[in-house]
């Protein structure tokens, strides 16, 4: 299996580090079509085998589009879903096989923070107790000392010790993203899983959570596993980067590696969707017409050949596996045709013919080719070449 | 240590007092709510203070009977000769005992069963919901007078079967906004904090459906005082000598009484209507008041 | 659709087999009737064991049940203790009086309420909404025993323009006179259910009102009166229907009582002597039978509801 491929491979690198794993994680929902015709019953496929580890203090980004099974993933390690198959290892013991005690500490270790900062406090209840109830259910602290870890807490999230009083509706939404940091924070977690947590907030407002998230991660060593739909904010915040695809990893590797030279077409694709400041980026990428699969018929072979520009019939018949590529410590993709660095886009024909596709990817790239001018719209003409090479797959 | 916790409690009341508050100005903005709230109230007091109020005993018998209103006897005497105002405050004590206690009995078993219902869903809420179904596809006053003839009418009955009759409504209330919260966020965000699922059910999810509660147990208080009156009128209810504000029209139903004796059948089902008419004033008032959709 | 509707019936089975099941344990709990019935100094005692065992009411309870159900299932709802009438034949006599009674009510109330609730929606704020509102709460809070009372009281005794009680039949007299006969207990029993319905109508229909497709209908320059038969009525049928088929169990309710003030012989003058006599093969019968027909009102209702309203769900 792929999946075990790349743990291997990143288990070489820094076993000791590994503060939580997933191994060939499933999650399948039924559907219920009708209770009176139970027979054909259909699952749909949110997670489908996901293996990823993540280390002590530093953070990976998960990324992907809505439904892809990026959040599921997330539920999935807290503990609030249960996995269809699979294992999460929290210091290499399977959270699914110790009970009684050892579980309830190995879960405290593994807090969540939340998209929507509206929904994810209660209402009825303030500050205080919201942060000191868990504490003091755990033992962490005692009635007498609560007072002032939650102090404490509010400090570190840069909230002043009146908030402690009030009632969430009382604060705006960025400063419930720190209430609900400080709840995470409370039971001294070694990971949290950040589902979305900027993506409901202002622009303004989430550079400076992220920030706040990054000068905790550097003061506490908590190790993140962030979730979001889009490459920007994971770019910034994140060492490592995986990208999913209809409950699948398609792409992952070190951050700045795979953000400046994606090489799924996917990722690409996600790439290009982080609005840029440079005119001749914007719209230049050929955005694929197909629709996404759903993921209760999914189809035979890759996933994404139905909107994959550079599909071929290989592509529709059988399914890509996670590989590590050539030249590119730790960065592993799951294509047939990887896009590949400096394949030069001035000898289409020759470079079109094998296993790789050439893609000028990433700001540099671009940068280059346009300077020696050799094509004005580079990658309208690559997208031309894979045109070529489909054909000639044919 | 103490000045902690002191301080603590005093800053803890300080903030339901604000929450209160606002609920509190919002309910001030129904004007008949409020009025309503006040005669419900000064009608609680009179019948708690019944025993102090009441002219005579309500059982004694005096010499005049079937006397009208006078000085004397401020609402005449029945036919018996027994003096009306005194029954009427001790009827009133009977009907809004009768009518709380009801109300606090439904409500909770109510608030119990669409706790678990929505909570575990599952079969436990299958089972639960054909249950409400069963008692709510019921003509409702036939089951409470098969009851009550079956289990001797008189007040506790009355009390359990009104109890054990009006719960549904309730229990559909809690499971729908049960349901609608066991999933939200900060629901999960304390169950990833490990906490358990007592503090879950309890202390997360009951506080979040307590105003949506109160507000249906008004309709349900106004419910159980109609129905104690129409048992105790058919005679199915409380029981004479004991007053209460059905039984006093039961002797109506006699056409000498009816025709001849107004005073002792218009004031029981006066004081009746405005004791329902203000529960269900203030039940609206609540409503409005509660209602996070309403920014006032 | 059709699956809709099976699925909805095997629950209402469902639900019906538990009504019968929890009236049979009630009436049980009671212990036997034939020593209530004949608790009297003259009442032979070893006649009414021989009853008690002619009746099978010496058996198991579960047993009785099973006998009950068996013969209910025939058709056969056995016979009155007191009467000895088969029960069926006694519901059936009685039927029609209370049948007169709960549609002209529901028509009544239904009038009412459709009107009153939909004219205080449009002139919202205004003071014959508030009038309406307030008139609405004052029917809700009537005990119905009371107001028919204070009916009898003015139109039987003062005015002498209305008969005080009783049922004149079609035949002997006329329909004019049964109509004079019918007008109080129909009031008495549409007043509640028009002040319910007339809040709900009316909150439902303000709903409608504010939707935004309104809006745009208005905006439009659609007038007033189009939009409002037009777009708002047709949407405003689905809370009507829902009211109208919640009201079927209060009516049953309801003419108990007011069939006892206004002795109108109909099902709930028959049921409450049934039930001060504990004559349990009648009180069995006629729950039974209004729990079907309360059932099947919900059944109708729901699927009215579904037909009237294509985004309800058929789960």
């Amino acid at each position: 299996m792929s999946e075990n491929k790349f743990t291997q491979a990143a288990a070489s690198s820094s076993a000791s580090d590994v503060i939580l794993e997933a191994k060939n994680l499933k999650k399948y929902f039924p559907i219920r079509q009708s209770a009176l015709l139970a027979k054909n019953r259909k699952v749909l496929h949110a997670v489908d085998g996901v293996s990823f580890q993540l280390h002590r203090g530093k953070t990976l980004g998960l990324v992907g589009e809505s439904g892809c099974g990026k959040s599921t993933t997330g539920r999935l390690l807290v503990g609030i879903e249960k996995p269809t198959e699979g294992e999460v290892l929290y210091q290499g013991k399977d959270l699914l096989q110790i009970k009684g005690e050892e579980f309830r500490k190995a879960r405290l270790n593994l807090q969540m923070i939340f998209q929507d900062p509206y929904a994810s406090l209660n209402p009825r209840k303030r500050v205080i107790d919201i942060l000191s109830a868990p504490m003091l259910y755990h033992g962490l602290e005692t009635k007498d000392t609560v007072n002032r870890r939650v102090d404490e807490l509010l400090d570190l999230v840069g909230l002043p010790h009146s908030a402690k009083v009030r009632y969430p509706h009382e604060f705006s939404g960025g400063q419930r993203q720190r209430i609900t940091i400080a709840r995470a924070l409370a039971l001294k977690p070694e990971v949290i899983v950040c589902d979305e947590p900027v993506s409901a907030l202002d622009a303004s407002i989430q550079a400076q959570i992220l920030n706040l998230l990054r000068s905790l991660q550097k003061d506490l060593g908590v190790a993140y596993l962030f979730i979001a739909h889009g490459l920007g904010a994971v770019h910034y915040i994140s060492d490592e980067i995986a990208v999913m695809y209809l409950g699948k990893i398609v792409e992952t590797g070190e951050a700045s590696d795979v953000f400046h030279h994606p090489a799924h077409p996917y990722a690409q694709l996600l790439i290009r969707a982080v609005p840029s400041t440079n005119p001749d980026l914007r719209d230049a990428f050929h955005v694929p017409d197909g629709e996404v699969p759903s993921a209760i018929d999914l189809p035979r072979g890759c996933r994404f050949a139905a909107r994959c520009p550079y599909a071929t019939d290989r592509c529709r018949q059988e399914e890509p596996t996670l590989q590590p590529l050539e030249g590119r410590p730790g960065h592993m993709c799951a294509c047939f045709y990887p896009i590949t660095e400096n394949t030069a886009d001035n000898n289409p024909a020759s470079d079109a013919s094998k296993d790789s596709i050439p893609l000028n990817s990433g700001n540099e790239g671009l940068l280059s080719a346009m300077n020696s001018q050799k094509t004005v719209h580079p990658i309208k003409t690559t997208c031309a070449e894979t045109d070529v090479a489909g054909k000639e797959g044919r | 240590m103490t000045t902690i916790t002191k301080k603590k409690s005093v800053e803890k009341e300080m903030d339901e007092e604000s929450y209160l508050h606002t609920v509190w100005r919002r309910f001030c903005y129904h004007k008949p709510g409020l009025i309503s709230l006040w005669i419900v109230l000064a009608l609680v007091i009179i019948a708690v203070f019944a025993p102090l109020i009441a002219p005579y005993d309500p059982n004694a018998i005096n010499p005049e009977f079937a006397a009208s209103p006078s000085l004397q006897h401020l609402l005449g005497t029945d036919t018996i000769g027994r003096d009306m105002f005194s029954r009427l405050l001790y009827g009133l004590r009977v009907s809004l005992f009768v009518g709380a206690l009801a109300t606090l009995l439904s409500t909770a078993l109510g608030t119990v069963l669409g706790l678990i219902a929505g909570y575990f869903g599952g079969i436990a809420d299958m089972i639960i919901m054909r249950i409400t179904d069963m008692v709510m596809s019921f003509p409702y006053i036939l089951l409470i007078l098969v009851a009550s003839v079956i289990f001797s009418p008189g007040m506790w009955n009355i009390i359990l079967i009104l109890g054990f009759v009006d719960w549904p409504g309730v229990a559909r209330l809690v499971r729908g906004s049960v349901m609608e919260i066991r999933d939200a966020d900060y629901v999960q965000a304390a169950r990833i904090e490990g906490m358990p699922g007592h503090y879950i059910l309890f202390s997360e999810i009951l506080p979040n459906t307590m105003a949506p509660i109160l507000v249906f147990a008004t309709s349900v208080m106004a419910i159980s005082i109609l129905d104690e009156a129409a048992l105790s009128f058919l005679g199915m209810g409380v029981q004479p000598p004991q007053a209460s504000l059905g039984n006093l029209l039961n002797g109506a139903e006699s056409i000498s009484v009816l025709t001849g004796m107004p005073w002792l059948w218009v004031s029981p089902g006066v004081l009746i209507i405005i004791l329902v008419i203000c529960t269900n004033f203030i039940g609206d008032a609540l409503r409005d008041a509660v209602d996070p959709s309403t920014t006032r | 659709m059709a699956k809709y509707i099976v699925k909805r019936l095997l629950i209402a089975l469902i639900v019906l087999f538990g009504i019968t099941v929890i009236d049979f344990g009630i009436m049980s709990l009671a212990g036997n009737p034939m020593e209530i019935i004949g608790a009297g100094p003259k009442v032979n005692q070893a006649a009414l064991a021989q009853k008690s065992a002619n009746l099978g009411l010496n058996d198991p309870v579960p047993v009785q049940y099973v006998r009950w159900l068996i013969q209910t299932l025939h058709g056969n709802l056995g016979t009155s203790y007191k009467s000895y009438q088969p029960v069926s034949s006694m519901i059936l006599s009685h039927l029609g009086p209370t049948l007169i009674l709960m549609t002209s009510a529901l028509v009544l109330a239904a009038i009412i309420a459709v009107s009153a609730g939909i004219f205080s929606a449009l002139h919202q704020h205004s003071k014959a909404d508030y009038l309406i509102v307030t008139l609405a709460f004052l029917g809700q809070s009537i005990p119905q025993f009371f107001l028919g009372l204070v009916l009898i009281f003015i139109f039987a005794v003062k005015l002498k323009i209305l008969p005080s009680s009783g049922m004149r039949l079609l035949g002997s007299d006329g329909s004019g006179v049964q109509f004079r006969y019918l007008i109080l207990p129909c009031i008495v029993l549409a007043v509640e259910m028009a002040g319910r319905d007339i809040r709900y109508i009316r909150s439902s229909m303000l709903e409608i009102l504010n939707k935004d497709y309104l809006r745009t209908a208005k905006s439009k320059g659609i007038g007033r009166r189009l939009v409002i038969y037009r777009h708002a009525l047709r949407n405003a049928l689905i809370p009507i229907i829902t009211a109208i088929g919640m009201e079927i169990p209060a009516l049953f309710g309801g003419s108990i009582v007011v069939e006892q003030v206004f002795s109108w012989p109909g099902l709930g003058l028959m049921t409450m002597n049934a039930v001060l006599q504990r004559d349990y093969p009648v009180i069995m019968g006629v729950c039974l039978m209004t729990a079907v027909v309360v059932l099947l009102t919900n059944l109708v209702t729901d699927i009215l509801y579904a037909l009237a309203d294509p985004t309800v769900r058929l789960e």
